[in-house]
């Protein structure tokens, strides 16, 4: 047998159709291009092919535009995030010497997802392609050179899955007393300043409180989860290993004397110049995209983070009022959330026996005991996650509450139930079973987790 | 004036079938396009439309192919939404098709194949490529002209009869001992040059047989199928002409001897032969075949019966729980199922239950996750998968039916399957 090698990026590219219309010009229409070792007739050619198969699928159906093409050697997956402006991705693998596109590699709405969310993550820090393209073209290029050049190295192309497509957000359940002191405290703060608009409130990497609305929940949560606060995990780590760095040995004190920072803000509240560079978000607000200020503080007894976004100026006095306002506020309210997470902690015992993932479409909420943790590999074989993926595509498709059995090649069972817009996914090893036995497993196993979700009960 | 008897959605069709272009209001309804078009990006055919009107969309196609050919690849497919563009390229040939019916991409691939075949059974491969080296730009309609009717058969057939995706023919049911003296009157009107005598009813094969050294692959079956069902014609006289059988031998012709039975009996006799020249030699085998079947064996009326009453057929297990099912012998290379009751009683439901089975067919098939049973439940009706060693069955049921009373059903289903194995399918190969 021959090996089969994972699959390859071959190119990705970001186009406008408004641009380069004249014959000779067609490379104009290129916005962004990788690998820029292609030369600009590669370039064209990829783009002009793009362009032409976009043009051919509109004369059967102007209204669903083209989304993967298949060849003998690649897959192209396409998306367009705003009118007249395409991204474009290539994937390639090898079998053996033989350049063959497997096509069960890596499912197509798994690759869609990676175009949607560089699109939904380039549209929070720099507003939509759009708003900088009607500014200057060039300007707009080299935005998105900078930003996709380093995302693009982010890719893993491998552990693409059901969770990279759902995008769901993992919730902190609290009881009704501790959600009521959540709500105000958040109240207060939004009340006692100003210039927070926004406030949103995690527990590691579970999500608590968030006055955003669900897109832009969804995203920033995924942001934050995913990228910033793993990255500042591992540079406090690298700190710790290494106390000769100058910078950490400053924040030592700050640490153990309060036990809570900012991580973008002030690393030092006594120095107005340690403020930094704070990370700036667009946000649609009323239709209209506005730029907020993002400040994410943290407490460090438990992991404990949160942000607040406010309108741009920020001076040291803010900062400094901000900490002696939540400071004593939070320290009871972390030991309190802390102690709940303890409790949820030992129900997810009894989650851990199955596995399964659970999301809700109406708020996002991921549930799953599949990922030890956020961004972390899938504990089911990839055959299983592939099927995961293709039942989702299906439910996703036919919009009505469903429920799929399938015993696969290797008699493992996959169940997918959708009802009122929820989504249960299970595997299950059950040898020499049948169909009734899978079925009255299903049915303990929604009885002992969901048993308050009705409409599973069927 | 023939429209005046037909009906107002006929005329409708008759209509869409000529004047619709690229720019017409119903182009995006229509939920299956074919179309061929020579190497040179000229129209060959268009399962709507006058394929001269879609010169440039056909150029389109042309151009998408040769370009990805340019960088050494192959241009297969494109997705947009619940549309499918397929491509397959065939020696001088390019055929695509678009749809927004369940069919998988293999599935709409496996379609133009049978396409192609039906090209190629007019044609043979070897002159096909013989025209276009000579002429790159051959237009290739005129040595088509007056086949178009069988490829648009082809193409309805292919819509609502299971056999193409399931690569496999259906029997008549017909008790085991007829069958049997059926396929001895066959094999006692054995000449030289005589290759294949098959018997078939429809879309149903009632016998066959075949040399010891050849087989007759379901796709050369299927395009016989088509050929009788496709013409009026044979009815009224025994007809003689030349038909290539792909998977046979694709480069040459055999010649075909096609007569009805009698003029009461639905059932039509198919000789293929090698040599040109043998028809007087067939007419006196089909002689023969006949005088065995109403002297000897007295079977014309049993066959009779047999096609109208489907007296020896599943349908009685059809009922408020099982809808409707497709059984597929591994075996036997051979599948039953029931005729359509309701909910499936109209032409929309009727084709809405294909579709459900194609959909069926292609999740147990998916190449890189092949499963081996599939139970999904939906507001409209609840599908069953299951595949063996021996078989496949795909069944359909009233969605309110509890998983265990559907289980029930299947297991009573085999039972019977099993029980009648003999009525069912051709269960010994026949050969001269």
């Amino acid at each position: 047998m021959t090996e089969k090698s994972p699959s390859t990026l071959i190119n990705f590219f970001i186009f406008n159709t408004t641009l380069g219309q004249e014959e000779g010009t067609e490379h104009e229409k290129i916005l962004f291009y990788y690998p820029d070792a292609d030369n600009i007739d590669k370039q064209s050619r990829s783009v002009g092919l793009s362009e032409a198969i976009v043009h051919f699928c509109g004369t059967f159906a102007p209204d669903r535009p083209c989304e993967v093409v298949q060849t003998l050697k690649s897959r192209q997956v396409f998306y367009q995030p705003e009118e007249n402006f395409w991204m474009i991705m290539a994937l390639t693998n090898k079998d053996g010497n033989n350049i063959v596109y497997h096509q069960d590699e890596v499912q197509d709405q798994a690759l869609q997802s990676i175009l949607m969310l560089s699109y939904k993550i380039f549209r929070l820090f720099n507003g939509p392609f759009s708003m900088t393209f009607n500014e200057s073209v060039d300007s707009c290029r080299e935005l998105l050179k900078h930003f996709f050049t380093r995302f693009i190295k982010s890719i893993k192309l491998a552990q693409q899955d059901l969770q990279d497509v759902l995008q769901g957000i993992r919730f902190l359940p609290l009881g009704k007393q501790q959600f009521l002191k959540v709500q105000q405290f958040i109240n207060l703060i939004e009340a006692n300043f100003s210039n927070i608009t926004y406030a949103q409130l995690l527990f590691d990497d579970q999500l608590i409180w968030s006055s955003l609305d669900l897109d832009h929940t969804q995203i920033l949560y995924g942001y934050l989860t995913t990228n910033l606060l793993p990255n500042h995990q591992e540079a406090e780590v690298a700190s710790s290993l290494d106390p000769n760095m100058n910078r950490y040995c400053l924040f030592e004190p700050l640490c153990t004397v309060t036990n809570y920072l900012f991580i973008t803000g002030p690393t030092e509240l006594g120095h107005a110049a340690s403020i930094g560079k704070i990370p700036r978000i667009f946000i649609n607000k009323n239709g209209k995209w506005e730029i907020f200020a993002v400040i994410v503080y943290k407490v460090l007894v438990d992991v404990y983070i949160d942000y607040y976004y406010y309108n741009l100026t920020s001076t040291i006095d803010f900062f400094r009022k901000l900490d002696k306002f939540i400071g004593p506020q939070i320290k009871q309210l972390t030991f309190d959330i802390a102690e709940q997470n303890i409790i949820n902690r030992r129900l997810s015992l009894t989650e851990m026996q199955y596995r399964f993932i659970y999301f809700n479409h109406m708020n996002c909420a991921f549930k799953s005991s599949i990922y030890p943790k956020i961004n972390q590999p899938a504990i089911i074989g990839p055959d299983l996650m592939r099927l995961f993926c293709d039942i989702h595509a299906e439910f996703d498709k036919s919009k009505s509450n469903e429920e799929f059995l399938a015993k696969t090649a290797t008699d493992c069972w996959v169940v997918g139930k959708i009802a009122d817009q929820r989504e249960l996914f299970v595997a299950q090893n059950l040898k020499n079973g049948s169909l009734l036995d899978i079925n009255d497993e299903m049915k303990k196993l929604v009885g002992s987790l969901f048993g308050n979700i009705f409409y599973f009960n069927s | 004036m023939y429209w005046c008897f037909a009906s107002k959605e006929t005329i409708l069709c008759f209509f869409t079938l000529i004047l619709i272009d690229v720019s017409h209001p119903d182009w995006s309804k229509i939920n299956k396009h074919i179309f061929i078009l020579s190497e040179a990006g000229k129209p060959i055919y268009s399962r709507y439309g006058n394929e001269e009107k879609l010169v440039t969309i056909m150029g389109v196609m042309q151009a998408l192919v040769s370009f990805v050919q340019d960088s050494d690849d192959t241009l297969q497919s494109l997705v947009a939404g619940n549309r499918k563009y397929v491509f397959l390229v065939k020696g001088p040939l390019i055929l695509v098709a678009v749809s927004s019916l369940e069919d998988s991409v293999p599935q709409l691939q496996l379609q133009l194949t049978y396409v192609y075949h039906q090209i190629l059974s007019v044609l043979t491969g070897a002159q096909l490529e013989k025209i276009f080296e000579q002429l790159r730009n051959y237009d290739l309609r005129k040595l088509l002209g007056g086949t178009e009717k069988f490829l648009h058969n082809l193409l309805d057939m292919m819509d609502r009869d299971p056999s193409f995706f399931l690569e496999s023919v259906q029997c008549l049911p017909i008790p085991v001992h007829y069958r049997d003296s059926i396929a001895s009157s066959l094999q006692h009107a054995k000449t030289k040059s005589l290759v294949f005598a098959i018997l078939i009813t429809e879309n149903q094969l009632i016998t066959l047989v075949r040399p010891k050294k050849y087989n007759l692959h379901p796709a050369d079956l299927h395009l016989i199928i088509n050929l009788v069902n496709a013409s009026t014609s044979f009815q009224s006289c025994e007809s003689w002409l030349p038909i290539c059988l792909p998977k046979f031998n694709d480069s040459g012709y055999l010649h075909a001897h096609i007569s009805y039975l009698s003029e009461e009996c639905p059932a039509c006799l198919v000789l293929l032969s090698t040599d040109k020249d043998a028809f007087y030699e067939l007419a006196e085998s089909r002689e023969k075949i006949i005088k065995r079947l109403t002297v000897k064996s007295n079977c014309i009326p049993v066959i009779s019966e047999a096609i109208t009453t489907n007296k020896y057929g599943l349908d009685y297990i059809i009922g408020s729980e099982i809808w409707h099912f497709l059984y597929k012998s591994k075996t036997y290379g051979q599948f039953v199922s029931p005729k359509c009751r309701p909910p499936y009683n109209t032409v929309e439901e009727q084709t809405r239950l294909q579709e459900l089975y194609k959909y069926l067919h292609h999740r147990m098939h998916a190449s890189a996750k092949p499963l081996k049973l599939v139970y999904r439940l939906r507001s409209q009706e609840a599908l069953l998968g299951w595949i063996s060693e021996t078989f496949e069955l795909y069944a359909v049921f009233n969605p309110l039916v509890s998983k265990t009373v559907a289980i029930g059903n299947v297991k009573r289903l085999m039972a019977i399957i099993k029980q009648e194995e003999d009525k069912l399918f051709i269960v010994n190969a026949r050969t001269f």
